[in-house]
């Protein structure tokens, strides 16, 4: 009791108004639960290894870049020094990071994905932490979600960033929320209509947007926690789930809030059958009160004209993804134990189909048939391209060449339905004893797959940031791309 | 039991901070960013343990951290906001992107292992202890996902009130009555719920 006495008569700014002595056990508690012995010589020694590994790999990287007669003056530098890099790194192991902090910069190395390159047509600095995409090929718009840029004394701030495809320039930006970005953000673009919606943990509000202005129509009030947001272009409508529940309906070209309605236990993904008039909402289910699962994950089928849940189907497990397939009258459907396909019309479970790993994502090419399930198979990554009629597993295709020391995370996939091309990126790392990633030799990468046989097209592969959220813009054929951990996006035209 | 030694690096007073000199030579100064290493390794590792499920994921994630960290530091503007509030900031991010990419269902845990501690606790002392923690852990992880933010970057990073707005983006006074309400409301049910 003393020493916590003792705490409170030291520490009074700590704990405010409330120094008294109960107060003082809760915080001594809170601190002793969330520490424990700090492993600092495994840090130090962890920091030390990647700085050495790091500048070791950015000297081959110089090396073969030297082989095949860069002659700029950065690179130039760069081979120069890639040696006295190593030296030095070499010292990091008995002593401290310094040394390699010293020459790091020496090197240019930073948070910037330097291009361009033959297929990098361009790189575009757009601050914060970008997260989600979205693109209007008929406006020849990309948006990308990321943090504003920080005032003193004001407020974090989301915002999107409206950029021009053709010349990379940012035209507007738009703040959507208060707070940093957040991976959960949205953007749905109604390409007829000229619209994008974005939603954002840190706005109640949906941020409706002219697509070739940029400029900021309308927000509409909807309540806290969004979470998913899809078009219904043939209704003209946009329907955005609620965390709590809650599905709302808007107008496409106003925004205007029309009706909500209730489906299942918090809605993380929803698609819109637009020839049958119907919309799928998956919802992971019941939590308790330390998240984990209690029941009830389900698909809600609504008519989504005469706003009404048809048919509540029920899932094993809970659901990430869920896209419709009109043409063949199926939804597809990912859970933790596989993908399950849906009749569109009645929401009848049509099969079960198993796929390896951890589905994360999928997209659908309605001309060939074709539904990619991206799946994170343990320290890699595998594409299993189904038939959309049938829902069986046609092909199996590796994200990115496999290695044993290499640990690949795939994040997203797209696909360009005018050229039956399918993208999917992912970042890979290094990895040490136990499999665990380094962080040190870390690479983008996106693949090209062929959308009806899933044949590998191109890989694109290069050192630094991991590429994540992506968009594909039909008009052109480029992909716009995040650096993760960065603060710009690529626009790669993978046809060069 | 032994006594918990409670300790307050640097960093939290601003008023002898020198983190922004520090920041500024540090991408052509050693020495200066290893002061900079050294004063925030610990709380932000701590502040990553509270926020990943294993001492390993955290060691990790610390040290990408600092990479991120040395790679952005000539990018700082000490104008643009406290160094603190930056630097939490890219480890908050890099939590965030951990959590993500692994697909986390809990969103947060706390250490188990850090509840088997203190030697020198008799085997009652320590059964009780667990359970009281377990109550505290239970009641922690019922909060909204930014309260428990805001708890663990005051207690566990050991941020001034100032720089946690910076990081969350509010404003001080909302981040202080934030705070304030939380421990009120965490301190009676901890006290409710004692058997």
């Amino acid at each position: 009791m003393t020493q916590r006495r003792d705490l409170a008569q030291h520490y009074p700014d700590l704990l405010g108004e409330h120094a008294d002595p109960d107060l003082v056990t809760l915080v001594d508690d809170l601190d002793r639960a969330c520490a424990g012995p700090i492993p600092a010589a495994r840090i130090d020694a962890a920091l030390a290894l990647a700085l050495q590994q790091r500048t070791a790999a950015q000297g081959q990287v110089s090396a073969s870049r030297a082989a095949m007669g860069a002659h700029s003056p950065r690179r130039r530098a760069a081979r120069a020094s890639w040696k006295l890099v190593l030296l030095v790194a070499l010292l990091i192991c008995g002593g401290s990071i310094a040394a390699a902090a010293y020459v790091l910069p020496r090197l240019g190395i930073g948070t910037v994905f330097v291009g361009p390159g033959p297929l990098v047509l361009r790189t575009i600095v757009v601050g914060g932490s970008p997260h989600a995409v979205g693109v209007d090929a008929r406006a020849g718009r990309a948006f990308v979600i990321t943090d504003g840029d920080p005032v003193p004394g004001r407020a974090a701030t989301t915002v999107v960033r409206v950029l021009d495809m053709a010349t990379g320039a940012i035209l507007r930006t738009v703040p959507v929320g208060i707070g940093q970005a957040l991976g959960s953000d949205s953007v749905a673009v109604d390409e007829r209509g000229g619209r994008a919606f974005i939603i954002t943990p840190n706005s109640s509000r949906v941020s409706v947007l002219d697509t070739h202005s940029g400029r900021l129509l309308r927000r509409t009030q909807l309540g806290q926690n969004l979470t998913a947001v899809a078009i219904d272009a043939a209704g003209a409508r946009v329907l955005v789930t609620r965390d709590d529940g809650a599905l709302s309906v808007l107008d496409a070209h106003s925004g205007l809030l029309l009706h909500t309605i209730m489906v299942g236990a918090h809605p993380v993904s929803l698609a819109v059958d637009t020839r049958l008039g119907r919309a799928f909402v998956a919802n992971t289910g019941l939590r308790d009160s330390q998240g984990r699962y209690k029941g009830a994950a389900s698909v809600s089928v609504l008519d989504v004209r005469g706003d009404v849940v048809l048919h509540t189907v029920s899932l094993p497990q809970s659901p990430a993804a869920l896209v419709v397939d009109e043409r063949a009258g199926h939804v597809f459907v990912t859970t933790g134990s596989g993908v399950i396909m849906l009749d569109a019309a009645t929401g009848r479970v049509l099969r079960r189909v198993a796929v390896p790993g951890l589905p994360v994502a999928a997209a659908v090419d309605e001309w060939t048939g074709r539904v990619f399930v991206l799946s994170s198979t343990g320290n890699s990554g595998d594409v299993s391209v189904l038939d959309a009629g049938s829902g069986a597993v046609l092909r199996r295709v590796a994200v990115a060449p496999r290695a044993s020391d290499v640990q690949t995370l795939p994040n997203a996939i797209a696909v360009d339905g005018e050229r039956g091309r399918v993208f999917v990126s992912y970042e890979q790392d290094q990895t040490g004893p136990r499999g665990v990633a380094l962080r040190t030799n870390s690479y983008g990468g996106l693949r090209v797959l062929d959308a009806l046989n899933g044949a590998v097209l191109r890989t694109v592969r290069r050192p630094g940031p991991g590429l994540g959220a992506l968009a594909v813009d039909t008009r052109t054929g480029h992909a716009i791309v995040i650096n993760t951990f960065g603060t710009t996006v690529a626009i790669i035209d993978v046809a060069r | 039991m032994a006594p918990h030694i409670w300790t307050v690096p640097r960093g939290c007073d601003d008023s002898v901070s020198d983190d922004a000199d520090l920041a500024r030579a540090a991408p052509t100064e050693p020495a200066a960013f290893e002061t900079l290493y050294r004063r925030y390794r610990d709380r932000v590792y701590r502040y990553l343990r509270a926020r990943t499920a294993t001492e390993e994921d955290a060691v990790d994630l610390t040290q990408q951290v600092f990479l991120r960290v040395l790679d952005a530091l000539p990018h700082y503007q000490a104008a643009r906001g406290l160094f603190a509030a930056w630097l939490f900031r890219i480890a908050r991010n890099a939590a965030t992107d951990f959590q993500r990419r692994r697909r986390a269902t809990v969103a947060w845990d706390l250490v188990p292992e850090a509840l088997q501690r203190a030697s020198g606790d008799t085997v009652e002392d320590a059964v009780l202890r667990r359970e009281d923690f377990a109550r505290l852990a239970t009641l922690f992880t019922a909060l909204d996902a930014e309260k428990r933010e805001i708890v663990v970057l005051r207690f566990v990073a050991r941020l001034t009130l100032a720089e946690i707005a910076a990081v969350i983006g509010k404003s001080e006074d909302a981040t202080r009555m934030s705070l304030t309400r939380t421990l009120r409301r965490l301190k009676e049910q901890y006290h409710d719920t004692a058997p």
